[in-house]
Parts: C-alpha cells; sequence; structure tokens
C-alpha cells in the first residue's frame, strides 16, 4: 500500500472540504522538485509549492509573478489547511512579508539618519542607537515609520485568522473575530 | 544598482528584452544558462536585495527557474518544463525558450539557434 505524502494529505483534506474547487497535482520530475497544487474555487487561485525538506509554500498568484517565491510559509499540513481555507472562503490575497531592520526601512525611503532625527526631534545618535536596538517600545517604532512617511501595524496571525491590533483604548474588546482591530491590553 | 528600484513589471520587460536580443542558443543548457544569466544580471543592476535562492519565501527578486523542477513533458520529448509559482519555463533541446502562465498565455517566446520553437521539435532529445 502506498503512503500519501504531505501535500497529497493536503489535496485529499481540501478535495473533501470544497468539493467543487477545481484541484491538480503537478509531481516533481527530480527527487528533489518541488510538488505543486494549484486550488481553484469560483475563480480564485491559490498555488502551494511543497517539498519535504521545507514545508508549504502558499501564495495566490498575480500578474507579474515570474520568478517569485512563495508568499508564505507553512510547517505542516494542519497549518497550510487552515491557510488555504481562509484564502478561499474569504477571496483572500496572500501576502509577502520581508523581514527587514528598521535602518533598512529608511534605507529604502532614501532617508538619511539626520533627516529621519530631525523630523522625530532626536538627535542622530539616538536614532543610530535606536536602529541598532533588539527591542523597543512600539510607540517608540511607531514614530521611527511616521517620520519615514509609514504607518505601523501591529499584527497577531493564528492558524484560523489575523488580528490587527490597536493601542488605542476606545476599541471595543468584546467579540472580536478575526480581522478586527482589537486592544493589546484588553486581550 | 539604480537610484530607484524599478517594478518587477518593469525588471520583467527588461529581461525579456535582453533574451529577445541575445543570439539564439544552441542547446537546452546554453538556453537555460543564457535566461539564469540575464536575471542575474538585471537583478544585480536594477534591485537591491541579494540573490538567495535558499530562501524560498518571496524577497522581491526574480529568480531563473531552478534546475531540480526540470520536467519532462509528455509527447514533446525535446522539450523540459521547468515549474514556478505561477509560470512554465519550457526550454527546448535546440536552445528555445517560451515562458508561459499556468492558464497557457505566453510572455515570452525565443526559437533556438534552428529558427525552431520547443513544440516545432520532433525528434528525441536528452534535454541537454
Amino acid at each position: 500500500m502506498s503512503t500519501m505524502n504531505d501535500v497529497e494529505n493536503l489535496r485529499e483534506r481540501l478535495d473533501a472540504r470544497f468539493p467543487t474547487a477545481t484541484l491538480t497535482l503537478d509531481a516533481p520530475g527530480t527527487d528533489t522538485g518541488s510538488w505543486w497544487l494549484d486550488v481553484e474555487l469560483k475563480g480564485h487561485l491559490v498555488v502551494v509549492e511543497w517539498r519535504q525538506a521545507r514545508g508549504f509554500g502558499v501564495s495566490t498568484p498575480s500578474g507579474d509573478d515570474y520568478g517569485a517565491g512563495a508568499d508564505e510559509t507553512y510547517p505542516d499540513v494542519e497549518a497550510a489547511f487552515a491557510r488555504i481555507k481562509s484564502l478561499l472562503l474569504g477571496r483572500l490575497r496572500t501576502e509577502a512579508a520581508r523581514a527587514v531592520t528598521l535602518a533598512a526601512v529608511r534605507e529604502s525611503r532614501r532617508l538619511s539618519q539626520v533627516e529621519v532625527a530631525r523630523r522625530m526631534e532626536i538627535n542622530q545618535g539616538a536614532l543610530s542607537r535606536m536602529e541598532h536596538r533588539r527591542d523597543m517600545l512600539v510607540g517608540t517604532l511607531r514614530s521611527a515609520i511616521e517620520a519615514m512617511g509609514g504607518q505601523l501595524e501591529l499584527r497577531a496571525e493564528f492558524e484560523d485568522g489575523t488580528f490587527r491590533i490597536t493601542l488605542e483604548e476606545e476599541v471595543d474588546a468584546g467579540g472580536s473575530e478575526p480581522g478586527d482591530a482589537v486592544s493589546a491590553e484588553a486581550r | 544598482m539604480a537610484a530607484t528600484t524599478p517594478s518587477r513589471r518593469e525588471r520583467l520587460r527588461e529581461i525579456y528584452a535582453r533574451l529577445a536580443s541575445a543570439p539564439e542558443a544552441s542547446s537546452h543548457d546554453e538556453a537555460y544558462d543564457q535566461l539564469a544569466n540575464i536575471i542575474g544580471q538585471v537583478e544585480d543592476e536594477l534591485h537591491d536585495v541579494p540573490y538567495a535562492p535558499d530562501h524560498w519565501e518571496t524577497d522581491g527578486l526574480i529568480y531563473p527557474p531552478f534546475a531540480d523542477n526540470r520536467k519532462a513533458v509528455d509527447g514533446h520529448r525535446g522539450v523540459m518544463r521547468y515549474r514556478s509559482r505561477k509560470h512554465n519555463t519550457f526550454i527546448g533541446a535546440n536552445g528555445s525558450i517560451e515562458i508561459a502562465e499556468g492558464g497557457g498565455g505566453v510572455e515570452f517566446s525565443k526559437p533556438g539557434v534552428d529558427g525552431r520553437g520547443g513544440w516545432e521539435l520532433d525528434e528525441p532529445a536528452n534535454g541537454g
């Protein structure tokens, strides 16, 4: 009896959960190549890449995707299934996240430390130290991001959904659902 | 690196333009190397993210097809297919290159040195 691998297991679970979806499994031609699972439900496509050594990559492809890696990665069938279910039901798009340092964000905005420090009303040395810290107050981080022209958003990711966290007190913490903004203190 | 990073679409356009103007390749391996080299050149010139193919989450860079995603094409023994998340890259034993979306729309196509596309090959090939 043959044993299903993780992506075949995922396909079976998705097929049972979404019987009207079109699922296409593309097996690799080499021992180390990727398995690809295309899941389409009512015109909404989710592409899954799987390798034994890496786990699952999940993406909702768009126009200029050539040569792009996976938007999101998940270690096991359970986590991948939960995310794909959420993407299909909500017709959501995956989000590619880049882990970057505060200094890299500043440099990507073509801003000098002097300019950002001036906007934050601190001296350049303080900003330099801030960029090398491993931890800082959320309010300080928010000030720095806003001084670069951006907006800081905090999100808490769970297998079954995402909360956007705000530190403002006017948010009602009761009965929150994934996708709601909730108070960090209240939770 | 450019003063401002061009969009992915602009960089892809540049890659396809350089591929089109490069000499036709004469074998699978030559075509594969040409594609990989041109992608690398354009990304080195126009993007500031370091090349890190082992980091499989997208980092904004355009990566060439991965060699171990190579797969034979039923009925076309002279063509190898490389799957990526939305595309298939078909490379012919005659050096032809075709990049197509999963739905079939062709984004880029270039014949091999013999003037033929990969789908016109009727002789068995070793794929490079």
